[in-house]
């Protein structure tokens, strides 16, 4: 009769734990709603128009005209005007733009950067993108749409090498010759197909480009990676959580014994 | 010469050892849960500084914890009930 009070009572402190923190989780309220919506169509348009792994063959004349309509409504001079801080950054003779769109196509979060050494800016909202108040929304079953340049006119990078690395851990690395001196790239980061595991958590980005004839490109970033909160992760977490308590109580929890 | 009978001293048995080895993993899933739930950044920094208080809050449980009384062990005596008492039960 104790052990299935035990029981009993674990499973409430799992339950009652994790009430907790979802309610803490959600006190900022359900996140905006934003009208710009793409369709299947659209979407499917999209991935084929970027296919993936070769970014260069994506139309970059329609990605910088896109690029100069986003800098005609935010324009350069947005960025310097936003709230400057060291929670986001992209210095260096590079910018670009963003566009993230979850499972249904629709558009989530954008954000810009007119490489003139301020931080970033939400396409959305206008303010300072990408900091550890306003993170740059990415679906995990979704996609996300790039434009970068290196420098915006002239050579780009010459053997250049990059870096990605989140919470003191390497993402990705490489880098190229880059013989043409090709100064820009547009793609697609189809997550649905990258991420083998959907997932739901934030997270901070560093980055940097070097190559040998300009200044290093360096960027940081706070990323809010959505995805279902009972996923895989989701239940492990609770598992462990859960598997854990049990063990407290019935196996390490002290107990009265005669003396030898 | 009498003989004499030594009862047998209760004594409390603390399971420090276990208290780590399940507050490692009681503190995996609370890290795992805190980033599940954006509480706290998906790092290695925040991450084992949960994982850290998991296992010494485990670790103190299995210390100061209420300690499991032994099976059918009575703490006290039972009184026996005397005469007249609320207990005593009578034939009408």
């Amino acid at each position: 009769m104790r052990r299935v009070r035990f029981a009993v009572a674990a499973v409430t402190v799992v339950f009652v734990a994790g009430g907790v923190l979802s309610t803490v989780a959600g006190a900022g309220g359900p996140p905006p709603e934003i009208d710009l919506m793409l369709d299947d169509d659209q979407l499917d348009q999209l991935r084929e128009l970027i296919p993936e792994g070769f970014p260069g063959e994506y139309d970059e004349e329609e990605a910088d005209a896109f690029y100069d309509e986003v800098l005609g409504v935010v324009g350069p001079a947005a960025t310097a005007e936003a709230e400057i801080g060291s929670q986001s950054k992209l210095t260096g003779p590079c910018g670009g733009f963003a566009l993230s769109y979850d499972k249904n196509g629709a558009l989530i979060d954008a954000a810009a950067d007119g490489g003139t050494g301020a931080p970033p800016v939400d396409v959305i909202d206008g303010g300072q993108a990408m900091t550890s108040s306003n993170r740059f929304k990415v679906d995990t079953e979704g996609l996300v749409v790039y434009y970068g340049f290196m420098p915006r006119a002239g050579n780009g990078p010459e053997d250049h090498r990059w870096k990605i690395a989140t919470g003191g851990i390497s993402l990705d690395s490489g880098g190229d010759p880059n013989p043409k001196f090709k100064n820009r790239a547009v793609g697609i980061v189809d997550l649905a197909e990258d991420l083998p595991v959907k997932f739901n958590a934030n997270t901070t980005v560093k980055g940097d480009l070097k190559s040998n004839n300009l200044p290093p490109c360096i960027g940081e970033g706070h990323i809010e990676f959505r995805g279902p909160i009972f996923g895989p992760i989701g239940i492990a977490a609770l598992a462990l959580f859960g598997g854990g308590i049990l063990g407290l109580l019935f196996n390490a929890r002290p107990a009265m014994t005669f003396k030898a | 010469m009498s003989d004499t009978t030594v009862s047998p001293e209760l004594v409390k048995k603390t399971k420090p050892v276990a208290g780590v080895l399940w507050g490692i993993v009681f503190g995996a899933g609370l890290a795992l849960l805190a980033v599940n739930f954006t509480i706290i950044d998906l790092a290695v920094v925040p991450m084992v500084v949960v994982l850290v208080i998991g296992v010494v809050l485990s670790v103190l449980w299995s210390i100061f914890g209420p300690a499991k009384q032994l099976r059918g062990a009575r703490s006290e005596p039972s009184p026996e009930p005397g005469p007249g008492s609320a207990d005593e039960v009578t034939d009408a």
